[in-house]
C-alpha cells in the first residue's frame, strides 16, 4: 500500500496572537485547500493545550472550525515528537481504512509566559527523579554536549556552526520564527543558559500550526519508510550516552521499511532542540560517522549548498519550535524539497528525505523517510 | 543507599525500580555506601518553579560502573574528574568532594 503526501499548510511560527484551535484551523485551511480534497479522518496533536491553556478535546473543536463535523478523529501525545509520531499513525490508519485521504494537524501556543514557567511544563517530560534534582531539558542537554565535546575533541565552535548555519536557512523560510543571520559575536554575547549552551543554542519557545493531507491517490511524494523507539526515561539508566539509542532503532526500522540504506538519503531534517542534537541526530542516522558531525557542519557539508543539506528549513532553531508541532514540520519540509516547491531553500536532484524527531529527552523518538514517487 | 539491580539481566541503577525497563523482570535492591567521579556537570540558569538560580547538576560515575544524576554545591569545590561522596537525602542525590570532612 503506498501513502502519498497530498498537500500542507501552516500558522507561521513565532508570536501568535491566536489561540490553538484557531491557529490548527488556519493551517487545516491551507492544507485542504492545495491537497483539493475532503479529509476522511483527523489525527491531531498538541502538547500544551491543556495544561497551559485548559484546552481538552482538542479533536471536535477543531473539527468545528474547520466544517468537519461527523469525521473520525484522535489527539495522540509523545511530547515533542509528537507530530512525527501522528504522521506515522495516521499513515498507518489510512493503510488499514477504505478512506482515500486524511488530515493530520499539530498546534502548539507557548509565547506570552515567562521562562521559569515555560521551563516547568517541558521539564515535565524528564523522569521524577531528574525534575526533583532541579533538572531541566536545557541542563540535561547541556551534559550531553559537555560529554560529546570530550569523547570526540569536539570544539565549542561546531555548536555555533549548527546555529549560524540554520538561522541562514531560516532566512529563506517563510514560516520561520527568525529571519536573521547570526554572528559568532552574537552568540558569544548571549546569556549562558545551562553552560556549555547558551541561548543561540537553544529551540526558542514558538506558537505555530502545520497540517498535513495525506493519500492513496499518487501524488510526486510517497512515504518510503517510518519507525519510532523508545529509550529510558532516567538518562542515567542508559548504556551509554554516545548517541540516542531511540534514533538509531527508529531509524533502523524506518530505513529497514524503505529497504535502503543512509547512502540513499539526499536531505535531512534533525530535531535541533539543541545544536548539539543536530550533530548526535546525523550520527544516529548514520549520514555522519560517529564522532565526526561536527568536522562535516564545520566544512560546511550540511549548507543547503552542500553534499547533504541538513535542516534547510532553518530547523528547531530558527524555524521555531512549537514543541508538538517541529515533527510534522519537519515532514512538510521534506515533502515540500522533494516535490520542488521549497522556493528559495529549493536543492536539486532529490530523491529519498529523512526527518528525524524527538521525544523528551530522546525517550520516544520517531524517523519518517520520504522519497520522490516514480 | 540502595542500589537497585535487575535479577535477569545486566542491568543497574540508582533510581528506584520496580520492574528492569530493559526486560521487565523484578529489581531487587541492594545497600551500599558510593564515592564515585564526576564525568560531567553544568549549572542550570533559567530553572523550574521552586528553584533558586543556579541549580548544578552532576553525572558521577561509581566504582562499579554506575551512572547518578545528583546535585552539587554552588561554588567550585566540585569539579569534572573529582572524587566525590554520594549521599541521598529527600531523594535527592548530593555530591561533595571525598577530601573534604564531615
Ligand atoms: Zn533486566
Amino acid at each position: 500500500m503506498s501513502i502519498y503526501i497530498r498537500g500542507s499548510g501552516a500558522h507561521p511560527f513565532g508570536k501568535s496572537k491566536k489561540d490553538v484551535i484557531t491557529m490548527a484551523a488556519e493551517a487545516a485551511t491551507y492544507a485542504i485547500e492545495n491537497g483539493n480534497r475532503k479529509p476522511e479522518f483527523l489525527f491531531v496533536g498538541s502538547m500544551l493545550d491543556n495544561n497551559l491553556h485548559g484546552v481538552a478535546n482538542i479533536v471536535p473543536k477543531i473539527a468545528d472550525a474547520i466544517g468537519l463535523n461527523g469525521i473520525y478523529g484522535m489527539k495522540i501525545d509523545t511530547a515533542s515528537s509528537t507530530g512525527a509520531a501522528l504522521f506515522q499513525i495516521a499513515a498507518q490508519y489510512l493503510a488499514a481504512s477504505n478512506c482515500t485521504t486524511g488530515l493530520v494537524i499539530a498546534s502548539e501556543r507557548m509565547t506570552g509566559y515567562d521562562g521559569s514557567k515555560i521551563t516547568s511544563m517541558l521539564a515535565q517530560v524528564l523522569s521524577y527523579d531528574e525534575q526533583l534534582h532541579g533538572a531541566t531539558m536545557p541542563g540535561l542537554a547541556a551534559l550531553i554536549a559537555k560529554d560529546y565535546m570530550k569523547r570526540y575533541n569536539a570544539p565549542y565552535d561546531a555548536f555555533s556552526a549548527v546555529a549560524i548555519k540554520n538561522h541562514r536557512n531560516g532566512l529563506l523560510n517563510p514560516i520561520a520564527h527568525f529571519k536573521k543571520e547570526i554572528t559568532m559575536k552574537d552568540i558569544m554575547e548571549s546569556r549562558v543558559v545551562a553552560d556549555p549552551l547558551r541561548v543561540y543554542d537553544c529551540a526558542p519557545v514558538s506558537d505555530g500550526a502545520v497540517a498535513v493531507m495525506i493519500s492513496k491517490e499518487k501524488t510526486d511524494v510517497e512515504l518510503a519508510g517510518f519507525g519510532g523507539a523508545t529509550d529510558t526515561v532516567n538518562l542515567v539508566d542508559r548504556d551509554n550516552l554516545d548517541g540516542f539509542r531511540a534514533t538509531q532503532i527508529a531509524a533502523k526500522r524506518a530505513y529497514d521499511m524503505a529497504k535502503i540504506n543512509s547512502h540513499k538519503i539526499s536531505i535531512a531534517e534533525i530535531h535541533d532542540a539543541f545544536t548539539p542534537f543536530e550533530l548526535i541526530g546525523m550520527e544516529d542516522l548514520n549520514i555522519a560517522e560517529r564522532g565526526n558531525a561536527w568536522k562535516m557542519v564545520l566544512k560546511d557539508e550540511t549548507a543547503l549548498n552542500g553534499r547533504i543539506p541538513v535542516n534547510g528549513s532553518g530547523g528547531l532553531k530558527a524555524r521555531g519550535h512549537p514543541v508538538s508541532v517541529s515533527g510534522l514540520a519537519q515532514i512538510m519540509e521534506i515533502s515540500l524539497q522533494l516535490s520542488g516547491m521549497a522556493e528559495k531553500r529549493q536543492v536539486d536532484n532529490l530523491s529519498y528525505g529523512i526527518a528525524q524527531s524527538t521525544g523528551g529527552l530522546a525517550s520516544n523518538n520517531f524517523v519518517t523517510i520520504l522519497r520522490r514517487s516514480d | 543507599m540502595i542500589q537497585f539491580y535487575c535479577t535477569k539481566c545486566d542491568f543497574k541503577s540508582i533510581v528506584e525500580h520496580f520492574h528492569c525497563p530493559y526486560c521487565g523482570s523484578p529489581i531487587i535492591g541492594k545497600e551500599v555506601d558510593y564515592t564515585g567521579r564526576i564525568s560531567n556537570i553544568t549549572t542550570i540558569y533559567t530553572v523550574p518553579e521552586g528553584f533558586k538560580a543556579p541549580v548544578r547538576i552532576a553525572i558521577a560515575v561509581t566504582s562499579n560502573n554506575l551512572r547518578v544524576l545528583g546535585n552539587v554545591p554552588d561554588d567550585d569545590s566540585v569539579k569534572e574528574n573529582d572524587e566525590v561522596y554520594i549521599t541521598k537525602k529527600e531523594g535527592r542525590f548530593y555530591f561533595t568532594p571525598v577530601h573534604t570532612k564531615y
